[in-house]
């Protein structure tokens, strides 16, 4: 195959066999920046047979918690979020809930069509809230999406304590501790 | 006696157009008398107070051969002098090579790209 190469990317991975020399590189990319791509020249040479590139995004996607899954919901802080692959496998650092209940994305990919899917995972909600912590996916045709995720407080629930002994009987006073694993 | 006489002048020759050189010169006691970089056009002139043998260390910065040379000069005073540098470009052995590429995102340390394209053009040497 003559220059100019192109070499089709699938999961992050691509192969061809190419003329030792030196290449300008460009990318296309749906969703990402193209002009981002990092190198951008190469030389292939013999004995060198994995080459690694870098392409960024400029997207921003916002998670906003609240207890009910609206808008205009209570804000729920220290929900944290991150960044998967279609297996659920996690990449960069997470993106915490804060004042207002707002977690950022910053560098998301975005597509008027085409755009990659996004997956993302919730890891950690504030103490006393409960979470959803499936797979997530999305994509976007914006540049700024806002996603509303429902942490609603945990539910109240009643616990009885009796004598193992004495079927009924119930402990007069005393504490349980749950600790979660 | 003009200025001029006193001056060392570099000169980096490469089939490169354009690309500079960094340059060090140390003098017999083995300390920098001077250090900085050529012009875009491989060339740089500079002035050197003492007289007596000096070495001329110049590294090329792009994909040339050789990466460094060194020229050793005994300057005297009120003398104007040329040093020449050859480089080459870096030789690839010829012939092809099965080539595996991996596109990752730049901010998330890792993700591989879902789907996309590569475009490599050749550019001469």
């Amino acid at each position: 195959m003559p220059s100019p190469y192109v070499v089709n990317i699938i999961d992050g991975e691509g192969s061809s066999r190419i003329l030792n020399g030196s290449y300008a590189v460009t990318a296309d990319v749906g969703g990402y920046d193209n002009a981002s791509i990092n190198p951008d020249s190469q030389v292939i040479s013999a004995g060198t047979d994995t080459y690694d590139f870098l392409v960024a995004a400029t997207g921003t996607l916002t998670l906003h918690v609240t207890e009910e899954g609206t808008a205009g919901g209570t804000a729920v802080v220290g929900a944290t979020f991150v960044r998967c692959d279609s297996a659920g496998t996690a990449y960069g650092d997470p993106v915490v809930s804060v004042a207002g209940g707002n977690a950022e994305f910053p560098f998301v990919p975005f597509a008027a069509s085409g755009a990659p899917t996004i997956y993302y995972r919730q890891t950690l909600s504030a103490d006393d809230h409960e979470f959803d912590d499936t797979l997530k996916s999305l994509t976007m045709t914006a540049s700024t999406e806002t996603v509303e995720v429902a942490n609603p407080l945990a539910a109240l629930r009643t616990i009885n304590l009796t004598d193992a002994n004495y079927a009924g009987l119930p402990i007069e006073t005393g504490d349980l501790t749950f600790t979660a694993n | 006696m003009s200025d001029k006489q006193e001056y060392i002048t570099v000169r980096c020759l490469s089939p490169r157009t354009k690309g500079n050189f960094e340059i060090v010169v140390l003098d017999v006691e083995n300390r920098t008398v001077f250090q900085g970089k050529t012009a875009w056009d491989g060339t740089a002139a500079f002035h050197v107070c003492s007289p007596g043998e000096h070495r001329i260390r110049v590294r090329a910065k792009d994909c040339l051969s050789p990466m460094a040379a060194t020229k050793w000069l005994f300057f005297y005073p009120n003398r104007f002098y040329t040093v020449y540098f050859l480089f080459n470009l870096f030789l690839l052995k010829p012939g092809f090579t099965m080539a595996s590429f991996r596109l990752t995102d730049q901010n998330y340390g890792g993700l591989p790209i879902q789907k996309g394209d590569i475009q490599l053009c050749r550019v001469p040497m």
